[in-house]
């Protein structure tokens, strides 16, 4: 039965999911590494859904939980991951870079929490209630971070001429 | 504002793509490993334990009278005999 359940929740939501992380991680690899950790905890928490919120509200609830986390892990193993590359214990990964990095590049100026906020309420179109149920944040906390995050890009796309 | 407008229509636009089927069967294999691994856990704490007493009574334990398992076990067998004096006059 949560066989059944988990394959049409995956065919209804890969690709509200997929929008949502394509824009939120840059890099192919990390899209569908994301994409793959979403859909695991979907399945993981799927026979602790109550239905008290639409299943739609519930996967974005996990999508932008999963994600914020997944940057966060990645922020932490860079840093590492740089300092044993320059010793030369490790080789520095390279990543296949995707064809729209520059439509992406004022987003890569945001923290991980600015990020997620825009790309929900400017591209996704969610209002600031919801997001601030999904990120279990205060209302006034989105709201900051929104009106923080445009100015970035705003700045950003000025300086890069519009892109 | 216009520009930041035009920005989002671009970024409303980026359009990856990903191979569904070839997701769907990672995240599957995803599924199945995580569910293994509470399993596999505890497997191996099980095995832990059973080697550890194991381990401990054949070479720590001491019945009464000190020594290991296997010297209990021997004593018990041959109980007029002293398994250290019985090694040594066998190696002769």
């Amino acid at each position: 039965m949560i066989k059944q359940d988990f394959e049409q929740i995956y065919m209804d939501s890969k690709k509200n999911v997929w929008s949502l992380v394509s824009r939120y991680v840059f890099f192919q690899q990390d899209r569908e590494d994301l994409l793959q950790e979403v859909f695991i905890n979907v399945h993981k928490a799927l026979s602790k859904f109550r239905g008290e919120s639409s299943i739609n509200t519930w996967i974005y609830k996990i999508t932008v939980n999963t994600a914020i986390n997944y940057v966060n892990k990645q922020n932490r193993f860079k840093t590492l991951k740089r300092a044993l590359s320059g010793l030369r214990i490790i080789e520095e990964e390279s990543l296949q870079v995707s064809s729209d990095i520059n439509e992406l590049k004022p987003l890569a100026k945001l923290n991980p929490q600015q990020r997620m906020i825009l790309l929900l309420s400017d591209i996704e179109e969610k209002k600031l209630d919801e997001i601030a149920e999904m990120m279990r944040l205060p209302i006034g906390t989105v709201k900051s971070n929104l009106h923080r995050a445009r100015e970035i890009v705003k700045k950003e796309v000025i300086e890069n001429g519009g892109l | 504002m216009a520009g930041y407008e035009e920005y989002l229509e671009k970024l409303k636009d980026v359009k990856a793509g990903f191979d569904e089927k070839k997701l769907y069967s990672r995240i599957e294999s995803g599924i199945s490993r995580r569910s293994y691994k509470p399993q596999l856990a505890m497997a191996g704490a099980l095995a832990v334990l059973i080697f550890s007493i194991f381990y401990y009574n054949s070479h720590f334990y001491t019945p009464g009278d000190g020594g290991t398992l296997a010297d209990y076990v021997y004593q018990q067998n041959e109980p007029n005999s002293d398994p250290v004096m019985d090694y040594v006059l066998a190696d002769q």
